[in-house]
């Protein structure tokens, strides 16, 4: 019967929508106008979100430049060793992010893989803010990595060879043709990444602690607030909604902004 | 000026054998598919690089296999129309023209190349399409577009794979027309790939015919008719003769 089939096809995609929606939605009831001014007014708040603004502008920017030539090299060239640095990029995705904190640790902590040298040079980077960014990048970099190697891939090579033609440069073919048209996934990717990295939580708090001001982001704040004031935690977890949602949006906006197509 | 080409080698996938030199009359290259029609095109753009042989554009040495000889498609100063027209889906008609203007050794400002595209459109009356977005323009208008855009720079020869491919048989007969035009005024070298024997015979007082990367035959299509060098130049020929 097509008309009992059908229900229950929209009874078990409700249901998951339910699923996802009603803890969102009750997180939303659950905080009053009042509470989220309260909450929001806590010093530890405004302190976790300067910090993590700080953080993912930086893991954002270091993703892109380092994240862009990954991309291009495993849309563009077909080598066992560009798959097999796409691989290694795609592992964060499916390694649980506490697994990741300890791994970064000890690499570099300071009898770890390269903390040993770089404590010689003076340089302690867990438990600071350096540790903070590194995390972040280490969890977030591969959305960003596939949105543009999915994006360069899209692009027809035929525009660039054209544009060679036109006497462009292979650099100028790349920066007015192959880019620009590849542009709207990459930003789609590097929106995902961004906010991949503003909620990142287990890697940071194993390995880069959790200090007011140091490395205290805003995931990292609600979580300490849950042990002082509700009202806190539930403010900061309402504003990290309100991000995430924004920037779903967004990246669903850059993902449809090819307005050639 | 003359585009003297020797190709020879796997190139592509293709075992190119290739020796033909194109004058200021344009020519039609034929042959089955895969036969390595737009393999020799990319050779020539230097978007491939053939094993062997030479390619030279009246004194200029594009290739020289032996000599280490190998210009970048940049400095090739070859005009371009690759199948399904390949114009840019985020530049305006007017901007796409205008590309290469802003490329090479003397690039123009952005107002001054702005102005010699539309300069280049009206000529070649395409002007009232210069504010559209290519996938706003017809097929029939797209395929001119992009010879707008090839011949702005102003090449020293053209190379066009199959430009009248996909349009329906009214605006087939039009843009023909239209081009037949165009070539008899560039008067520069020209290999036209197609696979029409109305577009070859228009377009092109000779027919090269490529097979399995080999040129097997190269004269009129009268004379392809009357001693037809392989099966498939009779077929060929035969099969879009007139009837009755």
């Amino acid at each position: 019967m097509p008309r009992l089939r059908q229900a229950a096809l929209v009874a078990a995609a409700l249901l998951l929508v339910a699923l996802v929606g009603a803890p969102l939605l009750g997180l939303a009831l659950a905080t009053s106008p009042a509470d989220l001014r309260d909450g929001l007014s806590q010093p530890l708040v405004y302190q976790a979100l300067r910090l993590s603004l700080l953080t993912t502008a930086i893991s954002l920017a270091v993703t892109v430049l380092l994240g862009t030539p990954l991309a291009w090299l495993a849309a563009t060239r077909h080598t066992r060793w560009v798959r097999a640095a796409e691989v290694v990029v795609q592992l964060p995705a499916v390694i649980p992010p506490a697994v990741a904190g300890i791994a970064l640790l000890l690499a570099f902590g300071r009898h770890g893989l390269l903390g040993g040298a770089l404590a010689r040079a003076g340089l302690a980077v867990p438990f600071s803010t350096a540790a903070v960014v590194l995390a972040e990048v280490f969890v977030s970099c591969t959305f960003y990595v596939q949105a543009a190697t999915a994006a360069f891939r899209q692009v027809d090579r035929a525009h660039a060879q054209v544009a060679r033609t036109l006497r462009a440069t292979p650099w100028q073919a790349f920066a007015q043709v192959t880019l620009p048209l590849a542009l709207p996934g990459i930003l789609a990717g590097a929106a995902m990444a961004w906010s991949r990295a503003l909620g990142e939580f287990g890697a940071t708090l194993l390995f880069a602690g959790n200090l007011p001001g140091r490395t205290q982001t805003l995931p990292l704040a609600m979580y300490a607030a849950l042990e002082s004031d509700v009202r806190a935690a539930q403010a900061l977890a309402l504003v990290l909604v309100a991000i995430a949602c924004i920037t779903l949006f967004a990246a669903r906006r850059f993902a449809r902004s090819a307005s050639w197509r | 000026m003359a585009l003297t080409l020797d190709l020879r080698g796997l190139t592509g996938g293709v075992p190119l054998d290739v020796q033909l030199t194109l004058g200021d009359a344009p020519v039609a290259l034929i042959g089955p598919s895969g036969a390595g029609k737009t393999t020799i095109l990319l050779a020539i753009l230097g978007l491939l690089r053939p094993v062997q042989g030479r390619i030279a554009l009246g004194e200029q040495v594009l290739f020289d296999a032996a000599a280490g000889v190998d210009l970048p498609p940049e400095l090739r100063r070859l005009g371009y129309v690759p199948q399904h027209n390949g114009l840019f889906p985020h530049l305006d008609v007017r901007d796409n023209v205008a590309f290469g203007l802003g490329c090479g050794p003397r690039p123009l400002g952005k107002a001054e190349r702005r102005a010699r595209a539309v300069a280049v459109l009206e000529q070649l009356s395409l002007a009232h399409l210069a504010d559209r977005k290519p996938r706003d323009v017809s097929g029939g208008e797209a395929q001119r577009i992009a010879l707008a855009r090839a011949v702005a720079t102003e090449p020293l020869a053209l190379l066009l794979d199959e430009p009248l491919m996909a349009l329906d048989a009214v605006t087939r007969r039009e843009v023909r027309g239209w081009l037949q035009k165009v070539l008899s005024e560039l008067r520069i070298p020209a290999l036209i790939v197609t696979h029409e024997l109305a577009d070859a015979k228009a377009l092109a007082p000779s027919v090269a015919v490529l097979e399995a990367g080999r040129v097997t035959q190269h004269g009129t299509v009268a004379e392809l008719g009357r001693q037809p060098a392989s099966a498939f130049v009779e077929a060929w020929v035969d099969s879009q003769a007139p009837r009755g």
